[in-house]
Parts: structure tokens; sequence; C-alpha cells
């Protein structure tokens, strides 16, 4: 049926109605789930993907990249699993070996059926707040093993012939802490697939199923197409680039992350040979993980990749097995889907810079600065976790500076507004600032940090904190200063302390009236300082972004 | 559910006059009693808008021998602006350590994709101030104002010389005592500045979105202060005629400069959406799907079941929310300026970029030098550029095609018509794509729906885009490409009150409902009754906003006055259900707003498309019709197709494509296959044959 030749304007409606399909997903999850995480954080993901091969048709562009190509992995081994998936069931996994990512990140499979037959699978994945483990929020520095990290939910059945499986949510339900809250996003996600099986339907309704079942076979075809025309600009050659990460929360020593890119013609690998071993704490990736983070930078530097299947083919991912780029159970992972997926775009990024370093951004964080705060707020014996993502400074380009403030490359999440924050949550902020100074210097400045502070209001808590970059701050490119290095505080009775492993901590105990400092990175600058316009130069003097004689006081005490 | 009272009776209804200002040209249109039309002008908008207001509003009272008895005002003036960071020079004062709150935004990226791209925040940093003060989020006062620190706040500023002021506090939405005696001594000593306090213009939580509303709204006032100076001070007869302006909710309100909101930037939008919504239900549709193509973009707006779709997630620009209900607008880059090139990878693309007015498609002669749409139209034959009134020398067709050669010559392997074809093909399927993203995305079929043609670009290639979407019927109205300042005619005031309740449904008190309503109805009654308009009577609307206790989004629902927090409740269990297909048995449901919109309901005439003064006869139906000439159109080959006059069409006459429609403001194209009926009121329907 494909050699019927379509029309080119066929194609194109075609190509927008798959891609209203998950569009619409993630609209609805985002709009009905209950975990700010997910509705405001966005960190969430949908897909419609290929019955016969798995591979992705669309994918949302607004879910988070780091779910790109891991997302038809696990729709491919759960397809295995459960070869005959009826219309009305809905297959539950969040194992990272399965699925990719952490274990905070839940994610549901369907089929859909037509005419009594299988067509398409739709999925979505979504960050939960809780999987229950040893430390709230799920990120436990102290892991070194994933059964510590929570709980493992290998690919079940969770609705069958439309009835959720009870039992199985009840088990769900009871070993997360905020049961009440992840009910409504389990909903919002079986939401997203209703809305999305509509959709779809809808549109094989209109444009008959043979159609559709050509355009995306074309679709695939130019999505390939496309990234082989952008390998083939650039110039053919062997790239290597190393950066670390400060430790890995257990084991106070540099992590390196090593790549080798090669491009041949309109085909590019990526080999992290050179990486280190598996490490102790919960810095390990599945290979999942790590191949989603080469697609993630090649996507950053061009944008317009389709996010298909057919984008993935000429590009080939290695890492040595085991390593922390590949690790197997029982190995904690909970750090796989921010620092070391960001980590991979920063080299993935170096090592594409000395093929194109007119495409390439300077150095860009790769520290998620998540920082999670638990107890029982006395005021109404309520247990809560409040959670937050915190972005930094992008690296600067060979023609701009680097934007302020953004989120990790491997996500797109919007920050938690502070006035619900403390609606929700004991705490108080202090201070939500851009950090004055923390862009890399150079022809064209890097992007600042945010500098933020907040005391706890009531009874007592533990926070946990996993960031990176405190030990090796984003670098400059093209003779640019790197930016500004992660700064996280902890600060009891009025005494500040840096934690031990800089950037990690795990479940410290702070008691009302304690604060928390955290000072996001800022990104690389590019290019000489002294060759930055004069005029520039003093307008970020004038606007407060370098330090200056009018740079504007802080609220005084610990800054 | 919504009260009628009369407050003036024989209202008396003269002359109307429906003003749009744009960024292009400035339209007027008059009407007597009767919905005929007295006048109609458009011309240029320059950089003194006024003077073009002015001289409309002067030529109708001459013309009509009476002066009007209201002007209804609609204009992109502000929002123009504010894209272009022009026109206000304004300061934030924040609560200490959150002065960045503008620049720091939600952390979102540009594009979902790739690290570059820049945006300017709407108030650079050294113009944002801290003071000490804490509001808690219950409304507790955590630390006292500091009044000291605030007056030299306030001398800054002075020296700064900026037009306003921004009061932005953490939690003013539950206690405003800070914002309020912040605004109290900002006044007092900046007693020239406009000063906005944040929680007055948005009593909601979610910091960024509230300073972004509050910034804007400071910004209209900025920009519209002077220019409604000037326009009373010029024209001597806007002093004795109500000057009512509209806003991006649907509604007018008398134009103060001081209590403008922020939905004043969809004002041009919302006015074209309103008479979108009257013209469908003139023709009997209950749906319909509003389009407005002009110079350098497309514009849409739905009406589902006879009620226009709003939103309270508008984004004016990247990183510049609106927080106040609007009429769902969606706008993209497709007009008749929208530049044709080819990308990178050897497509053809079409927009956003446009050539605007000035200079223009290559067709118009004012040095234009890029393929426009308009030149695609022109090149075809749709459109001959000697035939548009304004332009002093247009470009002979030869020229046109010989720079179109040049320009994107042969890089396609197509000759010039099939390339000018393809251009056209591309603003289809952008423009249907838009369409479909709005009524898509909420589960609405395009196909249910009429296609209401506004804009001066559109009505030629509005049967192509109907063809696309599978819509059965366009309607072109009388005045297409004056349909903002004809949707100012047939609007109502509107006047809005909006109170954070912030609770679960089930401890809502017994009478705390009502007792909500009562007062925003007594609020909002007595801003319209103070407008001293004349209106026939009021009407009141009344909207939840609810969520699942713990979900942070809103899902907005009409209510009736007088429901009970139970049947708010089912109501909200249905609707949430319909719409995602689950009930999240006993999970609490939460009351976050109320808002109440009164309006003033003032008598429109259906706004009519024949001049009383017209020598065809109006409406006098004439079944057959003899083209007035007849031009070489390319439809695969050149073919010899008939062109009418739109003011000699009759009431009930009907002609077949293909063949073109030439009016004041705009060109109708009919396709092969379709047929074009001139109806009772004055708009011609297209029509597919066959359906």
């Amino acid at each position: 049926m494909t050699d019927e030749a379509l029309d080119p304007v066929t194609l194109s409606v075609v190509d927008h109605a798959l891609q209203q399909v998950v569009s619409e997903m993630d609209l609805a999850l985002e709009r009905t789930a209950f975990s700010p995480v997910i509705s405001q954080g966005q960190d969430r993901s949908s897909g419609l993907y290929d019955h016969a091969t798995a591979e992705t048709i669309s994918q949302g562009e607004s879910g988070i990249p780091v779910f790109v190509t891991s997302m038809q992995d696990m729709v491919g081994q759960c397809k295995e699993q459960f070869p005959d998936l009826g219309p009305n069931d809905v297959v539950v996994v969040n194992d990272p070996f399965t699925a990719g990512t952490h274990l905070m990140d839940l994610r549901l499979m369907k089929a859909v059926w037509r005419d009594g037959a299988p067509v398409a699978f739709l999925a979505n994945a979504a960050h939960w707040a809780d999987m229950g483990g040893m430390s709230p929020g799920g990120y436990c520095l102290s892991a070194t093993e994933i059964t510590q990290e929570g709980l493992r939910i290998p690919p079940v059945v969770l609705v069958r012939d439309g009835r959720v499986d009870e039992g199985l949510l009840d088990l769900i339900l009871a070993n997360v802490r905020l049961p009440d809250l992840s009910y409504g996003d389990l909903m919002a996600q079986i939401s997203s697939l209703n809305v999305g099986e509509t959709r779809l339907q809808w549109t094989l309704d209109r444009y008959g199923t043979i159609t559709v079942a050509s355009a995306v076979t074309e679709l695939r075809n130019r999505a390939e197409g496309m990234m082989r025309r952008y390998i083939e600009e650039l110039p053919d050659g062997v790239y290597e680039y190393e950066n670390y990460l400060d430790n890995d929360g257990l084991v106070d020593e540099p992590v390196c992350a090593r790549v080798r890119i090669t491009i041949r013609g309109d085909e590019l690998d990526a080999d992290f040979s050179g990486s280190d071993p598996p490490v102790t704490g919960p810095l390990n990736a599945s290979f999942a993980n790590t191949r989603g983070g080469v697609f993630i930078a090649l996507k950053h530097v061009f944008p317009d990749l389709s996010l298909n299947g057919g984008s993935f083919k000429p590009v080939t991912v290695s890492a040595p097995r085991p390593s922390f780029l590949n690790a197997e159970y029982p190995k904690p992972v909970s750090g796989c889907s921010g620092e070391v997926s960001a980590l991979i775009v920063n080299v993935v990024f170096g090592a594409l810079a000395q093929a194109a370093p007119d495409r390439v951004p300077s150095g860009t964080f790769y520290s998620m600065g998540a920082f999670t705060i638990s107890g029982v707020d006395p005021k109404n014996d309520r247990q809560y976790v409040m959670f937050s993502f915190n972005g930094g400074g992008y690296g600067a380009q060979c023609d701009q500076d680097g934007l302020s403030h953004m989120p990790g490359t491997p996500g797109v999440g919007t920050v938690t507004p502070v006035e619900i924050f403390e609606r929700s949550f004991p705490v108080l902020f202090d201070r939500y600032s851009l950090r004055d100074g923390s862009g890399g210097d150079g022809t064209y400045r890097g992007g600042l940090g945010a500098d933020i502070s907040l005391t706890l209001q009531r009874g007592e808590a533990v926070v946990g904190f996993l960031g990176d970059n405190g030990r090796f701050p984003p670098l400059g490119a093209a003779g640019g200063l790197s930016g500004a290095p992660t700064e996280f505080l902890l600060v009891r009775d009025g005494v500040a302390e840096v934690p031990p492993m800089v950037t990690k901590v795990d479940r410290s105990p702070i008691q009302a009236g304690d604060r928390l400092i955290l000072r996001t990175p800022g990104g690389g600058g590019w290019g000489l300082p002294e060759q930055r316009d004069p005029s520039q130069r003093a307008e970020d003097v004038a606007e407060g972004l370098v330090p200056g004689p009018a740079s504007v006081a802080g609220d005084g005490g610990l800054r | 559910m919504s009260g009628l009272v009369a407050v003036a009776e024989g209202v008396h209804v003269g002359i109307q006059i429906g003003i749009d200002v744009g960024g292009t040209f400035t339209d007027a249109v008059a009407v007597d009693a009767n919905g005929n039309v007295v006048h109609r002008s458009k011309v240029p908008t320059t950089s003194k808008p006024e003077v073009a207001v002015e001289d409309s509003v002067a030529r109708i009272k001459g013309q009509a021998g009476v002066a009007a008895s209201v002007v209804a005002h609609g204009t992109t003036l502000a929002t123009n602006a504010l894209l272009e960071r022009r026109g206000a020079r304004i300061a934030v004062i924040a609560t200490q350590g959150f002065r960045d709150v503008l620049s720091l935004g939600r952390r979102v990226r540009p594009n979902y994709w790739g690290l570059g791209g820049s945006w300017v925040p709407l108030v650079p940093r050294r113009l944002c101030f801290e003071v000490p003060e804490r509001i808690g989020p219950d409304g507790n006062v955590v630390r006292a104002l500091d009044e000291d620190v605030l007056a030299s706040i306030a001398d800054r500023i002075r020296d700064e010389d900026c037009d306003a002021v921004v009061v932005m506090f953490l939690h003013s939405y539950v206690n405003d005592v800070h914002e309020q005696r912040a605004t109290a001594v900002l006044k007092e000593r900046l007693p020239d500045r406009i000063v906005v306090a944040s929680a007055d213009v948005l009593p909601e939580p979610r910091e960024f979105e509230r300073a972004s509303t509050a910034t804007v709204t400071a910004w209209i006032r900025c920009v519209m202060r002077p220019y409604l100076e000037k326009l009373r001070q010029g024209a001597s007869l806007l002093s004795e005629t109500p000057l009512l302006l509209m806003q991006g909710d649907g509604g007018l309100r008398i134009a103060d400069s001081e209590r403008l909101s922020a939905a004043l930037v969809l004002s041009g939008p919302a006015a074209a959406a309103k008479a979108g919504h009257k013209i469908g239900r003139g023709c009997g549709f209950g749906n319909v799907i509003t389009c407005d193509m002009g110079g350098t973009s497309f514009d849409v707006s739905v009406v589902l079941s006879d009620e226009l779709l709003y939103t309270s997630d508008y984004y004016l620009d990247f990183n510049i929310p609106i927080r106040t209900p609007v009429i769902d607008v969606r706008t993209i880059g497709a007009g008749g300026g929208s530049i044709a090139y080819i990308d990178q990878r050897g497509l053809l693309q079409v927009g956003p970029k446009s050539a605007g007015s000035t200079p223009g498609p290559i067709c118009y002669g004012r040095g234009g030098s890029e393929v426009t749409v308009t030149d695609a139209d022109a090149l075809l034959g749709r459109l001959v550029p000697s035939r548009i009134p304004g332009l002093e020398e247009p470009l002979p067709i030869e020229k046109t095609r010989l720079i179109t050669k040049r320009v994107l010559g042969d890089a396609l392997g197509l000759g010039l018509e099939e390339l000018a074809q393809s251009i056209l093909s591309i603003v289809t399927e952008k423009t249907a794509s838009a369409v479909r993203q709005l009524t898509l995305e909420r589960g609405m079929d395009p196909r249910d729906f009429a296609l209401i043609a506004g804009g001066g670009a559109g009505p030629l290639h509005y049967a192509e885009l109907a063809e696309e979407l599978g819509i059965p019927t366009v309607v072109v109205p009388p005045h297409p490409g004056m349909l903002s300042a004809v949707g100012c005619l047939q609007s109502d005031l509107r006047y809005e009150s909006a109170t954070n309740v912030d609770v679960d449904l089930e401890y809502l008190g017994e009478t705390q409902l009502d007792d909500i309503l009562d007062r925003q109805r007594r609020e909002t009654g007595t801003m319209i009754e103070r407008s001293t308009v004349p209106i026939a009577h009021v009407e009141w609307e009344h909207h939840a906003e609810l969520s699942y206790d713990g979900q942070t989004h809103r899902f907005r629902m009409r209510i009736a006055a007088g429901a009970s927090p139970a049947e708010i409740y089912e109501g909200f269990l249905k609707r949430y259900s319909e719409r995602y297909g689950v009930r999240l048995e006993g999970t609490a449901v939460h009351l976050l707003t109320m808002r109440t919109a009164a309006f003033g309901i003032r008598s429109h005439p259906e706004v009519l498309g024949v001049a009383p003064d017209s020598s065809t006869g109006s409406h006098a139906a004439e079944r057959s019709l003899d083209p007035e000439s007849a031009r070489f159109l390319w439809l695969d080959e050149w073919i010899k197709c008939p062109v009418f006059q739109r003011a000699s069409i009759g009431l009930g006459s009907q002609l077949d494509g293909p063949a073109l429609v030439e009016q004041y403001d705009s060109t109708v194209y009919v396709p092969i296959g379709w047929q074009a009926f001139a109806d009772d009121h004055g708009n011609l329907l297209l029509t597919r044959e066959g359906t």
C-alpha cells in the first residue's frame, strides 16, 4: 500500500494530525495532573508508536527531552512481553532497566485497536513526586542498590478490559508516601491515553488507515533523510571530549564521561569507551538513558529534527558494559535522567564543537539542583515532600549571550511559583533572584544562574540535594571564561556549612529557622573577554548582571 | 441565571461609530438606527493615529448632520507598542529578594529545542526595586512594610522619569494591605504617575503571572492615556460623545485610562471575534470559526453552541502571560504581506516574516523586493493592484513577474504560475493548521462549523481553506475588511469582578457563594451605571474556576446564580469526565476564583451592506447577474472569469465559480465548484456545489 504516492499536502496534513494526537496527550496530562512536578514542571512525555516496529511515530514537542528515545525502547520491550495486549488494556512500568530513566518516572502504555486488530501504541511517562524507597522524592544519595531507591515495577498489566486491577493499584499506592496525589497523577496518565486514543481514532476515520500508514512510512523516511543531511553537513572525522561529575554522592571522586564521536558521511557514532565503571552511588544510567542523551544533544544542535524513529537510525551509540553509562541491576540510578543525561549532552556538545564550533553553545551546566524537603507539618500533622528542580545559565554561542535561568538541557520544566510552594509547604523563601556575576565572561557572556534561599517555618525536616558542577563549573569556549560553580549551603543555627559531598546531600536534618541556600551555575562564555562590545559590557554593569559599582547589595547576612 | 434590569427607557440610538485602529489601517464604520452604513473609511494608520479618528468622526457628523451617539473603539496601538517595548517606562517595586520576578519567568526556553534565542523582559532590571515587607501564605504580616525605603525608591523612580509603577508583593492576593499602603504612598509622592497594585489586577497566586499581567496593564495605561487625551482634545466632538474602548474579553468599557485592563491587548481581534459571532448568529449558525487575515497575521476564534470560547492562559508573546480571561484568539504569521522564501532544505516556506504595508508586496510598487502572498494573488490574476484603494503607483504585472522570477528563480523548477499556486497552498495549509489547533484541542470537529470571512486579504483564500477543513459554508459579511470596526459597533458594555475564594466546595459556607455573587453583581452593576452610556438592560454571567483538590491547573465553568455547592460539584465532575474520561471519586473539589461579568446590553442594529444612497437599488432581488468585467485567472491554465462588483449584487442573487467579487475593502474568490449566494442580511454565502 505504501507505493501509493501521497500528495505533499495530504502528507503534511496527516503529519500534523499525528503530532496533534501527542500534543493533546501532553496537554491533558499536564492539565489533569496533581503533582506540581508534572502540572507545572511538565516533567512528562507522550508518544505514538508503530505497532509493528515500536518505532516512534510522533512524540509531544512539549514533553521533556529526556524521554525521547527511551520511550521507544520501553514500548519495544513491553510489546515483546505482552504480544496479546487487548484494546482496553494498559501496561504500567517504571523499571529503569526496561524503561530507561529512574524509578520516579512511571510509564503507561496501551495498544490502539481498529477493526479487530491493533494498529499502534500510545504511551506516556510522568515523574511522580514519590515512589517510596529510603528518601522522600526518590533521590537517595546514599543508595547503593536500586531496591533502596523505591518501588520497582516491571512491566505488568494495570488495566485489563477497561478495569483497573485494584489489587495492583493498592500495592503501588501502599508503597509510596503520597498515595492520594499519586492516585490523581495515575488517573491523569490514564486520561491522557484516553484523549490520545480518541484523537488517533478520529485521525484514522478522517484519513483512512491505509493513507495514515503510508504517511507514517513516508514521514519516517523523511525524518531519517533530514538527520542524514544534517550529519553530512559536519566534516568527517573523529572528535573526542570528556568531562566530570563532582562525585557519586558516596565516594568523593570525580566521575568521568568520555565520548568519541565519529562522523563518516551521513552517519554518526558516539562511543563512550573510556568512561568510568559503575559508581557506588546513584549516578549510574541504563544504556537507554545514555542513548537518549546523545539524541537530546543532537536535537538541541539541529532543533528541527523530527521526534520520529527515522531520526534515530543514522546514529549509533555504544557504551562499555558495565560502565556508569551502561549500568545493570542492582545499581542505583536516581541521578540518571538529570545530571547524567545533562553530562552526556555536555560531552557530546564538547565533541561536536570541534566539528562545528559555530553551531554549539559553550559549556552548559549539568546540575539539576534538585532539592527535597520532607517532614510532618505540625500545623496539620500531614506528611509532605517538597521537591524542586533548579536551572542555571546556558553557555554563550558564537553570536549571542547565553540565556539566564534556564532548565537543564534534558528538561523543559517550568519552576513552581514561590507562592504555590509556600501555600503547600512550611517554608518561606528569603530570595529568588538572578545570581549576579555568575555568567562566564567572554565576547559573548554566559547566562546567569539563580540565587535561591528559603527558611523552614515549622517543625523538623530532612533535606536532600542532588546537583553537580560544584567542582567542575561549565567551561567557556574559544577563549571565554567558565561560569560560576554550584553552591549549596545549609544554615543551621546561623552557621553555614558546605556539605561533605558539595553537591549531594542525603537526608540531612534541619529544624524551624534553618535555611537552605542554593546558587545555581552560570554558563560558560564564548570568545575572548577583551573582544566584548564595550557598550554591552556597560549595559551588563548597569543591569547589575556583572559586579560593578551599580550592582545592588543583597539583604545582608549570609549571601 | 441572568437578571434583567431596565436601566433606561426609550434608549436613544442615533448614529453609532465603530473604529478600529490597527497597525496598518484605521477603519471606521458608521451606522444609523436601522443598521444602514452611512459612512465607511479605511486610511493608513500614521504616527498620529488620533488624526484619522478625528477626521472620521468629523466627516460622519458632516455627512449625517448629527453627532454620533457613541463611538466604540478597538485598537492594537498598545499591543504593538508593548511588543516593540516602546511607549512606556515602567518601574517594579517587589518584595525584598524578588525583584527579578519578570526576568526569571517560569524558567522556560524560548524554544523547546535549541538553546539559543533571546527575549527582552518588560522591565529592565535597573528599574526593578525591592522593599522590605513580607506577607505569608495565610495572609499574616511576616515583616512590616518599610515606608522609608519605599519613599527613597519613589524618589529614584521620579529621577528615572518612569511613567508607571507596578507594586508586586508576594501573597497580596490573600492580603493586599501592604500593596494598598504602598500604592497610596506612591500616588502621593508621584501624583502624575500610573500606579498598579498586582492584586487589584489579578487576585490570584503565582507571582510571575500576576506580575506580568500587572505590568501589561500598566503598559497599556501608559500608552492609552496620552492617546485618549489627544483624542479628546483634538476631536471636540468626542467631548460630547461617549467613547468606549473594546477589551480583549469582548466587552466595551468607557475609555478611562485608569481603568483599562490587560485584556486591551486583544482589543482588535476580540472585536472581530464578536462580529463573527453576531454575523453567524444572524445566519442561524451556532458554531462558527471567525478568521481574520490582514497584512501580517491570521487570527482565528471559535463560537461553539452560540458561545464564544475564552481562555485564561493567554500568552501575548514568549514569557508574557496575561491571566485575565480573554476571548481565545490564536494568531499566526500568515497574511497578504507574508514573505515566501526557500529554506535550507530547498523547501518553499511562507511567513511568518511579513513585508507589512511598507515596503509591502512587490506589486504595490513601494520598493518591496520580496515575494508575498499578495504578489502570488496578483500573479494568478486574482488581484489587480491598480484596483486597491490608496496605492499611488502599483507595479505593472510584468514587472512583478520579473522581480518574482529574479527572487525565487527556478530553484523549485516550477513555472511562475505554479510557484504562485504553491505559495497559496502553503498559506492554506498553515491557516488550516491554526484552525485545527484551536478546534481539535477542545475536541471539536471543524466540519461542524461555518467560517466567517474577515480581513482584507482573507476572502481571496477562504473557500480553499474551507475546502481543506471540510467546512461547508463560508460567510462573507458586507464589510469583511472592517470586521473589527463592525465588531466594536456590535458589542456590549462589560465589566468584570473576581474574588479569590480558595476553599473546598464542601466547606463553602451556606451563604458564602451567594454573598460573593451578590457583591460582584453590585460592583459590576455600578460600573455599568457609571459609564452613562445608553443601554437597554443589564445581564450578568458568573463563572467558577475549579480544580480537584491538589491540582494546579484550573477549569473554568459557567454557573447559574443561586447554584448550590452540590450542583457545582456535580457539574464539575460531569464536565471533567466528558473531557478527560475519568471521575476521581472521593477527591475534594476546590473552588478557586469566582468571576462575575455584567453586560450593559446596547441596542446595536445588524450592520447591513448596502448603503442607502447606492444607485443599484438596495434590497431588490435580482436573480440573474451580469458580470461587469472579466479577467484571466490561472486555474492550471489561463481561463477568462467573470468579475462582479459587490455593491451591485442584489439580495437573493446567485453566481457560480470561478468568479471574483470585488468590493471596497476586499476581493472574494469563488473557486470552480463553489457558488455564492447573497442572503437577506447582505452576506455572500459561499458553498460547495452539492452540499
